[in-house]
């Protein structure tokens, strides 16, 4: 299910809050119970074939989280952990990669059958979630659940199951079994859940028709309407998938939860390093927390250093898609980020801020040529016409694509400054009624009418799923 | 105080939520757009398969979209904000000086593919004439410019309005029709000599008005008379009146705008001062004698183009009995309608064919009527598509 549907708004979640709230707080079980049957819902009305694979994964993760605990020899411990990575990696394996696998094969002069697979909607992010558990446990960092309906209520908790962000074990350990719901954090989840839906429906989605006009259209583009197709997608994607975030995060306060932010407006970053501190948090503290620091992160000899970037960044490429392209979006990730590191990190740094900036937004934005092409040759081509290699001679059109989308080219320029928290942070340090007044009603007043206009866009329901459900 | 504000912000949210879904589901469901023209989703049939494979839960949100409460009024609503934001096309419709034209995507011109594409094309319309002249028949082929050629130069600078598409398109089919002695009549030569009227062509439909078919209909007699030594009756002067129905025109450039400048062009009808009696029949059923389907007595609701012969129908004859008059074939897309209501005029029997819904050959079709004339009545952007009404021999 996706949220931005007349189907969850309007259905699903009154439904589900009127059931959950209406379960006194003291039955905490019956709520928890409440809440793992809407998510198991959530999630099978994309297709309930997919549902039995994350209850396998569920399955396999509890099974292995009792062995993987300190009590048991360090031999079971160790099988334990094994076989949950395996099976999870396996799963990857199985329902992401091995098209890509067999297809890969092939091109060396195999003729290996190519299977035609669905891909479960968010298994990476169940699937993370889920290894996160028990090597948490392993570790030591984290208590083995016992009921096994936590475990497949924290793998499974609808705001967050499909497309992020990937909560750990250990962040919602205890909100688990014991959280406090209010009408203070059930209000402001809301308002973040609209804003959301907001940025979704009436930003991301705009900015989503024009890349795909640009990007989809036949023949040569002028280098102008190449670059407005590029930053078109590169505000298309901060914008949809923060959304989810957004509505994730807001979801969560509703129920009692605290889940980690996921973004921290990422385009303002005056480096690559700094934008990866400030895009899909969630997934760079996984990938250094459970791949980079074990493989022994910065603290060995530069060659070794710079082999453990590429193998993150070639992984973190590769769990965004089953294809050469991410792959290389993750490794164009990794020269930067090692370039900085070792080459002109400091002059960078020496450089006023704009400098960075621009280098920064350089590398981002054709890094999202990459990633959204649908072959390596098609990328290539559109960057070519982003410096002038097309012959398209400019026919107006980015003329068009402006005065046609000016109001949320603007909002997305303002949209990915952070003056919401300068604002808010002004007027909490100010502590007058009028301030108290605004911030308590202003925030309330507009996610309403953000809510109103994402509605008349829902109505002329054209399916529109998340960029992120596909990973 | 603030702990009510937020428990009042909960409250109204999950009421305002649960109670347009409720609303949503109770309240009377309506089985057409109107505006749309298109039917609304139905709710979906449960089965098994459909469930595992999840096509039933996207089925069951378009069912949603498709009721959900003030759906009409709210996408009215959104046509009105797009047009105070100054957007210059609004739901794939562009508004200039009171002109609706289609929105056009900036997509390259193929000339290779257009040329293979005019190869095949008029090959098989020669293979046609060859096999209508055998039998002592002619062909006509009519080249229409539509709304958009008609009003290209309406388009602000920066849209495309196919211009050089259809130059590249033209070029090719009327190089190939004078080579493989195709007759063409350009009704561009027509309009150009008439100085591009406005009333021929339509301000809120694709098509051309009344008008605009009286026009091709003179040219085709005009073209048939200069092989003729007895020429066709053809109405003209006090002959013929013409006159607007008075309701708003709801046509396929404003339905995407609700309606939008619906009040500010009329469909007209016409009358021959000596009428001409005919029976009519559709799809070989006889119908009523009429060629303008619309209430008299209904004069403020909508009208559209299917007025006229009543839509786009898979084939039509009309006999007017007068054996002294030969026969004649029209085929083409809808642009035929308006002027097959009074084509007839001047022949003892029209036949008219839309490929589109017709699922038959044309070829087949010429084989077994043999009729003294046969029309090919196209609008610029197709004429080297080999599909539809290009499709001659299946």
């Amino acid at each position: 299910m996706v949220f931005s549907s007349i189907a969850f708004l309007f259905y699903f979640l009154p439904a589900l809050l009127l059931l959950y709230y209406l379960t006194p707080r003291r039955l905490r079980s019956v709520r928890n119970a409440v809440l793992l049957l809407f998510s198991l819902a959530f999630y099978a009305f994309g297709g309930p074939k997919a549902l039995l694979l994350m209850l396998f994964s569920i399955t396999v993760n509890y099974l292995c989280g009792i062995f993987a605990a300190a009590r048991y020899p360090r031999a079971l411990r160790r099988l334990a952990l094994i076989l949950s990575v395996v099976a999870g990696i396996g799963l990857l394996g199985v329902f992401k990669y091995l098209g890509f696998f067999a297809q890969t094969l092939n091109t060396f002069g195999l003729s290996l059958a190519v299977p035609q697979i669905t891909l479960p909607i968010g298994i990476s992010f169940f699937t993370f979630q889920g290894l996160s558990y028990v090597i948490d446990i392993y570790r030591g960092h984290a208590k083995t659940q016992k009921n096994p309906f936590l475990v497949a209520l924290y793998i499974s908790l609808f705001p967050q199951l499909v497309a992020g962000p990937i909560v750990r074990y250990t962040t919602v350990e205890n909100e688990l079994a014991v959280r406090t719901e209010s009408a203070s954090e059930a209000s402001d989840g809301i308002v973040r859940f609209l804003l959301g839906l907001g940025k979704k429906m009436l930003l991301a989605n705009a900015m989503g028709e024009m890349a795909d006009a640009i990007f989809g259209q036949s023949g040569a583009l002028s280098p102008a309407t190449a670059w407005l197709g590029a930053l078109a997608y590169t505000a298309q994607i901060y914008f949809d998938f923060s959304a989810y975030s957004d509505m994730a995060i807001g979801l969560g306060r509703v129920f009692g939860f605290h889940f980690p932010e996921n973004f921290n407006y990422p385009y303002i970053a005056s480096s690559v390093t700094d934008f990866w501190r400030r895009w899909h948090i969630t997934l760079s503290t996984w990938f250094r927390d459970y791949v980079y620091i074990p493989l022994g992160g910065s603290r060995c000899p530069p060659a070794r250093h710079i082999l453990n970037l590429l193998i993150v960044w070639g992984l973190t490429g590769l769990w965004h898609g089953a294809s050469w392209n991410f792959v290389l979006w993750g490794v164009l990730f990794f020269i930067f980020l090692v370039g900085e590191k070792y080459l002109f990190g400091r002059l960078l740094q020496r450089l006023p801020h704009i400098f960075g900036w621009i280098y920064t937004m350089l590398v981002v934005v054709l890094s999202w040529v990459l990633f959204r092409s649908a072959t390596l040759t098609d990328a290539v081509r559109f960057i070519g016409y982003m410096f002038g290699a097309g012959t398209g001679a400019p026919r107006g059109e980015v003329v068009y694509y402006l005065l046609q989308y000016w109001p949320e080219l603007l909002l997305c320029v303002i949209g990915s400054l952070p003056w919401v928290p300068f604002l808010k942070g002004k007027l909490e340090s100010r502590q007058t009624p009028v301030s108290r007044f605004i911030l308590s009603v202003f925030p309330k007043a507009a996610a309403i009418v953000i809510f109103a206009l994402s509605y008349i866009k829902l109505s002329y329901g054209s399916f529109n799923p998340f960029i992120y459900f596909r990973f | 105080m603030r702990s009510k504000w937020n428990l009042l912000f909960c409250i109204l949210f999950v009421t305002l939520t649960l109670g347009v879904g409720l609303f949503g589901l109770l309240k009377p469901k309506e089985t057409i757009s109107y505006y749309e023209n298109r039917n609304l989703a139905v709710f979906p049939s449960f089965n098994i398969s459909a469930v595992a494979d999840g096509s039933w839960f996207r089925d069951l949100e378009t069912y949603f979209s498709d009721h959900s409460v003030g759906r009409q009024t709210l996408q009215k609503l959104d046509v009105q904000v797009s047009s105070a934001l100054g957007r210059p096309q609004i739901n794939g419709i562009v508004e200039q000086d009171g002109m609706l034209l289609p929105f056009l995507p900036y997509n390259a011109v193929d000339e290779e593919a257009i040329k293979n594409d005019a190869e095949l094309q008029t090959d098989s319309i020669r293979r046609l004439c060859d096999q209508i002249e055998a039998y002592g028949g002619s062909y006509f082929y009519v080249a229409l410019p539509t709304q958009v050629e008609y009003n290209a130069d309406r388009y602000p600078w920066y849209l495309n309005n196919r211009q050089e598409l259809v130059a590249c398109i033209s070029e090719q089919f009327f190089k190939n029709c004078s080579e493989k002695g195709i007759p063409v009549i350009d009704m561009a030569d027509r309009f150009a000599e008439l100085g591009y009227p406005e009333n021929l062509s339509s301000h809120v439909d694709h098509h051309c008005s009344l008008l605009g078919g009286y026009e091709i209909y003179r040219s085709i007699v005009s073209a048939i008379n200069a092989q003729r030594e007895t020429p066709l009756p053809f109405p003209q002067g006090d002959e013929i009146t013409f006159h607007e129905l008075p309701n708003p025109y709801l046509g396929s450039r404003n339905r995407p705008l609700f309606g939008y400048l619906a009040q500010t062009e009329h469909l007209w009808v016409s009358a021959f001062k000596t009428p001409v009696f005919y029976r009519r029949f559709n799809n070989g059923y006889e119908i009523g004698a009429s060629v303008f389907d619309y209430d008299p007595n209904d004069t403020a609701g909508f009208i559209s183009y299917t007025m006229y012969m009543g839509g786009d129908i898979a084939n039509t004859v009309i006999d007017t009995g007068r054996d002294e008059l030969p026969s004649i074939l029209i085929y083409g897309e809808s642009y035929t309608n308006c002027v097959e209501a009074l084509l007839y005029y001047s022949f003892n029997e029209m036949h008219s064919i839309d490929k589109h819904a017709y699922h038959g050959s044309i070829s087949d079709y010429i084989a077994e009527v043999k009729p003294d004339y046969v029309v090919c009545l196209r609008d610029y952007s197709v004429l080297c598509d080999n599909e539809g009404n290009g499709e001659l021999f299946e």
